[in-house]
């Protein structure tokens, strides 16, 4: 039996007051001088064990009256038949699955993928549950709902596959709302599946305070049970890419592949990883040491443009032991500067093309020009000074959406036109200038991923030696939808203050930063480059991405550009779906390259307390696996009310044995 | 001092309420004189009680001459013969009898029986003993009809000390035994003891030809035994302690306690014994009312059946 709130299990303690209270009791008799002690002795003879065994059983009821109603308030959970009797029975069951790649974790003792364990479950849960629930599967790649049998359907569906994607748990419990509205179900329980991992379940994320209040204002009732599976396998590694660069010697083509190997518990060992390119095996042997290692490998290839993967030996996790990349073919890195400060757009410009000669581009605009700065091959739009509003608003979320990357830097004026309808929800503030010989410094920031991640030999840029004198505030507007809400800015680098240096926003393919300061002499030492150009040219391949014909992409974020693309895969094999699964897939001249999302590698899960959260005011249980394993909790409910009613059970007893202690006395006689 | 134990006990307007009536005997008495009671033997009252055959010797004057005149027989005519009777008040004065309950005291409520019996019985021409069995052992006075044996009889009242455990069947026994004569014998205890040698004792008294009469006197909190928590029950008549919850016990003390005064009841009744049960929440004067009447009808009863 599992217990929602053990903590309450004090009240157990409860159980030693009927007692203190019997002994108070014999400790306050009265003193009483007695003739009739001939009947007492008698009576007390004869009567002593049946009484005792009365007040026992007195006691009894009391003490586990009180031990019951305890066990009540801790909230027990029982499945089977009890769970059922006392719990009833939902109408409707919503699952919701966890697809993504980390439930293809090994069980440390069952030696079965949590999505497999989870599979098994809910098989027994629905079994327990009996016929008459509708049953609707939400799975986490596709959101589509489906209507089940059973849950017992569910293994061998493809709805329910592996899959290399993340889980988007919002979004999961919006489409299960969105199900709901539409079809208007009875009582309905949700069942979540997932491993609780805190990059799915995105805890920060401000669209739950929304959703529970929209689950708990729903009527009927709604009920949420997680089946937790948040079990870490200590000696799982996950492989990842970070960046893959292709340069051309002659008729040789130089691959040098960056990755990530990350492990729960490290442990140093020489890995071979079997490292493939164009379908040309070896074996390499790398070491890992710490919890994250970063691997660097330079590969040679008469080609000018294919693929290659990296493999792990097997281990906790087969489904994160492979990357994936493409390269080849030139990709068009053209950026566009819009600055508002001669001076500072030129320094930027210079960022994104260093030297006008090459592949490298980058234009000056004016702000008017905005409309046609999207079009073509561009892949950086610059923006400083004032965001635009009205119709080059719209122009730079259409050009964000389609993959584009956009960066916002603060007007040098100062505070910039109010923002609302910024194209990222944002407005530059006031600015800030730093107290003498005391700059603004940078304090933290995203190493791992992003504009100001480690370079490709695993050296950090020096981004803590930037000094800010300037900087502008950043406000994010308020959101106008859910879809707002779950996108909003991420700091990404951060004064010693908290204040964000760089911030990002992802919408649709694309991206926009916002960079509080400005490469002026009077803002800060951006202009020396060493922080500004690395920045500028990321930002710049990032959006450049989209048209080159070898696109490394994240599994489950990207989308074909058209509906008309017809992507083969190349490998794994087996693959068939680019959607979920990573691998190379090929299609004409060009080459894709899917890889799971790199929060998938990190196994954070969240503690069931953090769940529940997330949903206050819902009915949310959340039952971990080992639990369930043993005792079918899955389809466990809450059996307080059969504890409340043995409890009132047992105080009825006590009453009726007290009340035939005191029963009124009969008069033995009178006067005649 | 014999007047401050008189004040005491009597109440001088339940006295003047109770001499209308006549304590009587309920079974012939043998007195020294003459009273108004009916006397075991024959006498010269005008109330007639039998035919006898004429043995020699007989007195001729009590032959009655009509009856030879129609059947030439000779049979004496004998008439009832009224006496005084001799009382013997016996007051069980162990500890059990010092209890007191919201009421006072059973013993003080015994005094007051015992005194104003007493003083009505002397001024009916009866003469009066008092025996007191206490713990410390037993105290008689012989009976004696003038009224001032009133005085000692008072004094020892007064003075009784209730305390300790005595013998009570033994001590009726005793009591039986050492009257001689037919003599009405008035207990007044609680009778907290065995019933079967209690019942052997009133036997005794019966088959001494005594006029038994009991005044069971029992406190309203012995006959409901109704508390509501934890007692530590201290024997009157020992240092017996028991430290009970009343509330466990109270049915079957309450079983106990019927079936002893139950059998005691059945006891006086198979032998003819006058059984008065007391609870102490009642009015005295009402106790001895009822008594006297009871005695009177009884009495009343025994002559017409004897007429």
């Amino acid at each position: 039996m599992t217990l929602l709130q053990p903590a309450l299990l004090w009240g157990l303690g409860a159980l030693t007051v009927p007692l203190i209270i019997h002994l108070l009791n014999r400790l306050r008799f009265r003193s009483l001088a007695w003739g009739a002690m001939m009947f007492l002795v008698r009576a007390a003879r004869s009567s002593t064990r049946r009484a005792r065994l009365r007040q026992w059983l007195i006691l009894a009821c009391r003490a586990l009256a009180l031990a019951l109603l305890a066990w009540a308030a801790a909230r027990p959970l029982a499945g089977g038949w009890l769970g059922l009797t006392f719990g009833g029975r939902p109408d409707t069951v919503l699952i919701l699955f966890d697809r993504s790649a980390s439930m293809e974790t090994l069980d440390p003792r069952r030696r079965l993928a949590k999505r497999e364990e989870a599979l098994r479950l809910l098989a027994e849960a629905g079994r327990r549950n009996g016929a008459g629930s509708r049953y609707v599967l939400l799975d986490s790649a596709t959101l589509t709902p489906q209507a089940l049998a059973g849950p017992e359907a569910l293994v061998g569906m493809t709805a329910v596959r592996a899959t290399d994607t993340a889980a988007d748990w919002p979004a999961l419990f919006r489409a299960a709302l969105d199900w709901m509205l539409k079809n208007k179900p009875g009582r309905t329980d949700i069942w979540a599946v997932s491993d609780l991992q805190s990059s799915n379940w995105l805890p920060d994320d401000r669209a739950w305070g929304d959703l529970a209040a929209r689950l708990a204002g729903f009527s009927p009732r709604v009920r949420v049970r997680v089946l937790a599976l948040p079990a870490v396998a200590p000696a799982n590694r996950a492989l990842g890419l970070r960046a893959v660069r292709a340069g051309h010697t002659g008729a040789k083509c130089a691959v040098r592949v960056a990755a990530t190997c990350q492990q729960a518990a490290p442990w140093p060992a020489k890995l071979p990883v079997t490292t493939t390119l164009n379908g040309q095996r070896a074996v390499v042997d790398f070491v890992s040491a710490a919890a994250r290692d970063d691997w660097n490998q330079t590969l040679t290839s008469e080609q000018t443009a294919g693929w290659g993967s990296w493999e792990l030996p097997a281990d906790d996790n087969p489904r994160d032991n492979q990357l994936y990349f493409v390269y080849g073919g030139e990709t068009p890195l053209h950026g566009c500067v819009v600055a508002e400060h001669p001076a500072a757009g030129r320094w930027l410009q210079l960022a994104v093309a260093p030297s006008a000669t090459g592949a490298r581009r980058c234009d000056l605009a004016a702000p008017d020009a905005a409309g046609a700065l999207t079009a073509g091959t561009r892949g950086l739009i610059v923006w400083q000074g004032a965001p635009p509003a009205g119709p080059a608003r719209v122009d730079l979320n259409r050009y964000v959406t389609a993959g584009g990357v956009v960066w916002f830097l603060p007007p040098a004026g100062g505070r910039g036109a109010p923002g609302t309808n910024g194209p990222a929800d944002f407005a530059w503030g006031a600015v800030e200038t730093a107290a003498a010989a005391r700059p603004f410094r940078v304090a933290f920031w995203e190493e791992r991923e992003g504009p100001l991640e480690r370079t490709a030999d695993g050296r950090n840029l020096p981004v803590a030696q930037l000094a800010a004198t300037r900087r502008a505030a950043l406000h994010e507007l308020s959101p106008t939808s859910a879809v707002q809400r779950a996108a909003g800015w991420v700091t990404l680098a951060a004064y010693t203050d908290g204040q964000p240096f760089l911030a990002r926003r992802n919408l649709g393919r694309g991206t926009f930063y916002a960079c509080t300061t400005l490469p002026l002499p009077d803002w800060s030492d951006l202009d020396d480059g060493r922080v500004l150009v690395p920045m500028a040219q990321r930002m710049l391949e990032q959006g450049a991405a989209r048209f080159s014909k070898a696109e490394n992409a994240v599994c489950g974020e990207w989308r074909p550009a058209s509906a008309q693309d017809i992507w083969t895969p190349v490998a794994p094999p087996g693959v068939s779906d680019p959607l979920t699964q990573a691998g190379v897939w090929h299609s004409g001249d060009r080459w894709l390259a899917l890889n799971r999302p790199a929060a998938e590698d990190i196994v954070e899960p969240l503690a069931p307390a953090q769940v529940r959260r997330l949903l206050p005011g819902v009915d949310c249980t959340v039952t971990e696996e080992h639990v369930s394993a043993e005792n079918g909790a899955a389809d466990q409910n809450e059996i307080w009310a059969l504890f409340v009613l043995l409890g009132l059970a047992l105080l009825v007893l006590e009453a009726y044995l007290t009340l035939q202690e005191i029963a009124p006395p009969q008069p033995a006689g009178g006067a005649p | 001092m014999a007047g401050d134990a008189q004040r005491a006990f009597l109440d001088a307007e339940v006295l003047a309420r109770l001499s209308r009536l006549t304590i009587n005997a309920c079974h012939p008495m043998l007195g020294d004189v003459a009273g108004p009671h009916r006397s075991a033997t024959r006498g010269a009252s005008v109330e007639f009680a039998e035919y006898r055959k004429y043995v020699p010797g007989d007195d001729v004057k009590h032959v009655d001459w009509r009856v030879y005149a129609r059947s030439d027989r000779f049979y004496m005519k004998e008439f009832e013969a009224d006496t005084n009777l001799r009382c013997a008040l016996v007051l069980d004065a162990t500890g059990s009898m010092a209890y007191a309950g919201r009421h006072g005291r059973k013993l003080d409520y015994a005094l007051r029986l015992a005194a104003t019996l007493a003083h009505l019985l002397v001024h009916q021409g009866d003469a009066v003993g008092l025996t007191v069995i206490t713990g410390r052992g037993v105290r008689d006075i012989p009976p004696r009809r003038s009224p001032a044996h009133l005085r000692p009889i008072f004094e020892t009242l007064a003075a009784v000390q209730p305390g300790g455990a005595a013998d009570l069947p033994r001590a009726l026994h005793d009591v039986a035994e050492k009257i001689r004569r037919r003599a009405l014998v008035i207990v007044f205890s609680d009778f907290f003891a065995e019933a079967a040698p209690l019942i052997n004792a009133f036997q005794h008294m019966r088959f001494q030809k005594h006029d038994l009469a009991l005044f069971h006197l029992l406190d309203p909190d012995e006959v409901q035994f109704d508390f509501d928590r934890p007692m530590r029950f201290t024997d009157l008549e020992s240092s017996f302690q028991l430290i009970t919850d009343p509330a466990l016990m109270a049915a079957d003390y309450r079983r106990e306690f019927d079936a002893h005064l139950a059998t005691l009841q059945r006891g006086s009744r198979e032998f003819g014994v006058d059984y008065q049960r007391v609870v102490t929440d009642h009015g005295y004067e009402q106790v001895l009312t009822a008594f006297i009447l009871q005695r009177l009808r009884t009495a009343t009863a025994a002559a017409g059946g004897a007429a």
